[in-house]
C-alpha cells in the first residue's frame, strides 16, 4: 500500500512551512525530500511518522505497521556495543539472539561496521553511529524507512553504502522517505519531493 | 516483493527481556553503582531520623518504667484488701499488682544488732512470688523458694544473694531468715523506705489482715482509671466519715504522665511518607532520565510489556542493592539502644526498607509506562 500524503500544510507561526503537500509514495520507491534548511523536511517526515500533526491535510499509512526513523543526531546507548544495538530490533522480532546476532553482524557488514561490533556506542565515529543506527532501523524490517539527513557525517564511501541499503530496502517493498541536501543520494532516489514547489 | 517477516506484535522472549536487563545492568547502563547508594543514602538518613526518634520515645518509657514512675499508690493505712488489690495484677491494663503494709516486728541482723531493719509484709504479687504473678519491682530469686525479699541497701550491708540465708532476731528470738530474693529500688527519686528494708510475702487470703498500701504498675493505662481501680482495693470505713485515700506516684521526678500519644505526636512522624515519596520520586526520576533509550527501544520494536518488565528487572536488582546497603546501616544504630529495644525498632527498619524498595520500583515502573516514541522526535527538534 501507497503513503498518501493529501493537501499538507503546516504551519509553525511565522508563516506555514508548506502548503497543500500532496504526494503518492509507491512501496519499491525511495523518495528524496528536498529543501533549504529550516524548509520542513524534518517536520514532514514526523507528520508522515504520525508524530505530528498537520495544520491541514492528513497522511495515509494503511498496511505500514512498522515505521522506523533513522535521525541526523545519533543516540544510543553509551555503554552498549554496537552489535547489541542492531540485535534488539531483531529480538523483538521473536528471534533468539544467537541467531539474532548473526543477522545483525550481517546488516553491519553491509555498512562496513564489523570491525566494531564489539565496541560501545560511546566509542565510535560520528559517521559510524549514523550508520549503526540506520542499520538498526533496517532490522526492524520497516514498512516505512525515513532518514533525516544520513550522510551529515559521512564520507562518500559509506554515503554509497548508505545509497545502497535504500534502493535495497525499497526492492524489499517498503517506502524510503529521506530529508537531504546531498547531490548524490538526491541523484540515487528514485523520486524527489520538493518543499520549494509546496510553499 | 517484501521478504516474508515473522508474525506482528511479537514480543521479545522473557530470556531476553531478563538478558536485556542483566546487560543494562553490568555494563553501567542503569547506573546501579550510582544510583543505589544515592537511594540507599536516601533511605538511611529518613529512616534513622525516624528511628532514633522512635528510639527516644522508647527509652524514655524504658527509663520511666525503670524508674518506678508508673508505679502507682493507694494509701489507706490498714484498709486495703489485699486480695481486691492482688487481683488488679489480673487485668490487661495493669501489668503487675501488691499490696503492703508495715510489719510490727523488730528484726535486727545479729551482726548489727543496735540498729533494726524494717519489716513490710506484702502479699505475694508485690514480689511476684504468685504462679504467673509479675513482680512490682525487679526482683533476682532463685527458684520459687518461700522467704524474705532483702532491699538493696540492705542486700549491701549485710552481702546477701538469694537463695542464702540472714542471722536476724525477730523480737528477741534467733532465727536464720532464708533470702527468697532480692529487688532493686534505686534512690532515683521513688518514694523512700524500702531501700533499706525486707519486706515478707504472705499469701492474701479471706481471713489476712488488710493492709496500708496497694502498688500497681499500668504503665499503658489511663492514670485516672488507674486510680479508680486503686481506690477499689479500700475497704470502707465502719464510720459515717469516709476514708481518705490518696492516690500517688511511687517517682514522680520524671513527671506525673507519660505521653503515651508521643508516637502519633514525634515531630519526624511524616518521615514515612516523605520516605515513600523521595524513594517513589527517585525511581521515577532516574527512569525518566533514561526516557530517550526507551523510546529509542520502544522505536526498535520493543513493546511495553516487556519495556516494563526490563525496567522491573533492571530498577528491582538495583533497589535491592541499595536495601541491602541500608538495613545493616540503620540497624547499626539500632543496636546502641537497650536490648528488649532492639525487636521493635528492628522490624520498623524492614517496614522502612521495604517501603523504599516498593516505592522506587513502582516510580520506575509508572515513568516506564509512560515513556512514548515520540520523545525521539521532541529531542531531536529542540536540539
Amino acid at each position: 500500500m501507497p503513503l498518501e500524503l493529501t493537501g499538507l500544510t503546516h504551519d509553525f507561526g511565522p508563516g506555514p512551512l508548506f502548503t497543500n503537500l500532496t504526494a503518492t509514495c509507491l512501496p519499491g520507491r525511495v523518495y528524496a525530500i528536498m529543501g533549504p534548511s529550516g524548509s520542513g523536511k524534518s517536520t514532514l517526515l514526523a507528520i508522515a511518522a504520525g508524530w505530528l500533526p498537520p495544520t491541514a491535510g492528513s497522511v495515509e499509512r494503511t498496511g505500514m505497521p512498522v515505521v522506523r526513523w533513522a535521525f541526523q543526531n545519533p543516540h544510543g546507548l553509551p555503554r552498549r556495543t554496537a552489535l547489541d544495538h542492531v540485535t534488539l530490533p531483531l529480538l523483538t522480532l521473536g528471534i533468539r539472539r544467537p541467531h539474532a546476532q548473526v543477522e545483525a553482524m550481517a546488516l553491519m557488514e553491509k555498512f562496513n561496521l564489523s570491525h566494531v561490533a564489539l565496541r560501545e556506542f560511546r566509542a565510535l565515529s560520528g559517521g559510524e553511529a549514523q550508520r549503526l543506527l540506520l542499520a538498526r532501523a533496517l532490522a526492524s524490517r520497516p514498512d516505512l524507512l525515513l532518514v533525516d539527513e544520513p550522510t551529515a557525517q559521512l564520507d562518500p564511501t559509506s554515503s554509497a553504502l548508505v545509497a545502497t541499503s535504500f534502493s535495497a530496502l525499497a526492492g524489499t517493498g517498503a517506502v524510503v522517505l529521506v530529508a537531504t541536501h546531498d547531490p548524490d543520494i538526491i541523484t540515487a532516489c528514485t523520486d524527489r519531493i520538493n518543499l520549494a514547489d509546496f510553499r | 516483493m517484501r521478504t516474508p517477516q515473522p508474525a506482528a506484535n511479537h514480543h521479545m522472549s522473557p530470556r531476553d527481556i531478563v538478558s536485556e536487563a542483566w546487560r543494562n545492568l553490568t555494563t553501567g547502563t542503569t547506573g546501579a553503582a550510582i544510583w543505589a547508594p544515592c537511594l540507599a543514602l536516601i533511605i538511611t538518613m529518613l529512616a534513622s531520623l525516624d528511628i532514633g526518634a522512635i528510639g527516644q520515645l522508647v527509652t524514655t518509657a524504658h527509663q520511666w518504667n525503670q524508674a518506678g514512675a508508673s508505679l502507682l499508690t493507694v494509701t489507706a493505712p490498714g484498709h486495703v484488701d489485699g486480695v481486691l488489690c492482688d487481683a488488679l495484677g489480673t487485668l490487661p491494663s495493669i501489668r503487675a499488682a501488691g499490696a503492703i503494709r508495715a510489719h510490727p516486728a523488730e528484726v535486727r541482723a545479729v551482726t548489727t544488732p543496735s540498729s533494726s531493719i524494717p519489716v513490710h509484709a506484702v502479699t505475694t504479687g508485690f514480689v511476684g512470688a504468685r504462679a504467673g504473678a509479675q513482680a512490682l519491682l525487679p526482683t533476682q530469686t532463685v527458684g520459687a523458694d518461700p522467704g524474705i525479699f532483702a532491699g538493696p541497701e540492705v542486700v549491701d550491708r549485710y552481702t546477701l544473694t538469694p537463695g542464702g540465708t540472714l542471722g536476724v532476731t525477730l523480737s528477741g528470738t534467733f532465727t536464720q531468715a532464708h533470702i527468697a530474693g532480692t529487688y532493686v529500688y534505686p534512690a532515683d527519686g521513688r518514694q523512700s523506705g524500702l531501700a533499706y528494708a525486707i519486706v515478707a510475702p504472705e499469701p492474701p487470703g479471706p481471713h489476712s489482715a488488710p493492709f496500708d498500701q496497694c502498688w500497681v504498675d499500668a504503665p499503658k493505662s489511663d492514670p485516672n482509671h488507674t486510680a479508680t481501680l486503686l481506690r477499689s482495693t479500700v475497704i470502707p470505713s465502719a464510720g459515717p466519715q469516709e476514708l481518705p485515700a490518696e492516690v500517688t506516684q511511687v517517682n514522680a521526678s520524671l513527671g506525673t504522665e507519660l505521653d503515651l500519644n508521643a508516637f502519633n505526636h514525634r515531630p519526624t512522624r511524616l518521615i514515612p511518607i516523605a520516605a515513600g515519596v523521595a524513594a517513589f520520586a527517585v525511581g521515577w526520576w532516574i527512569t525518566r532520565r533514561r526516557r530517550l533509550e526507551m523510546a529509542s527501544s520502544l522505536h526498535a520494536g520493543m513493546d511495553r510489556a516487556s519495556l516494563v518488565t526490563q525496567t522491573a528487572i533492571e530498577t528491582g536488582i538495583w533497589a535491592a542493592m541499595a536495601c541491602m546497603i541500608a538495613y545493616p546501616l540503620i540497624t547499626l544504630s539500632i543496636h546502641t539502644l537497650p536490648a528488649q529495644d532492639i525487636a521493635p525498632l528492628t522490624t520498623r527498619t524492614g517496614l522502612y526498607i521495604l517501603q523504599g524498595f516498593t516505592f522506587t520500583l513502582a516510580g520506575a515502573l509508572l515513568a516506564a509506562s509512560t515513556i512514548k516514541e515520540k520523545h525521539l522526535f521532541n529531542y531531536f527538534k529542540d536540539r
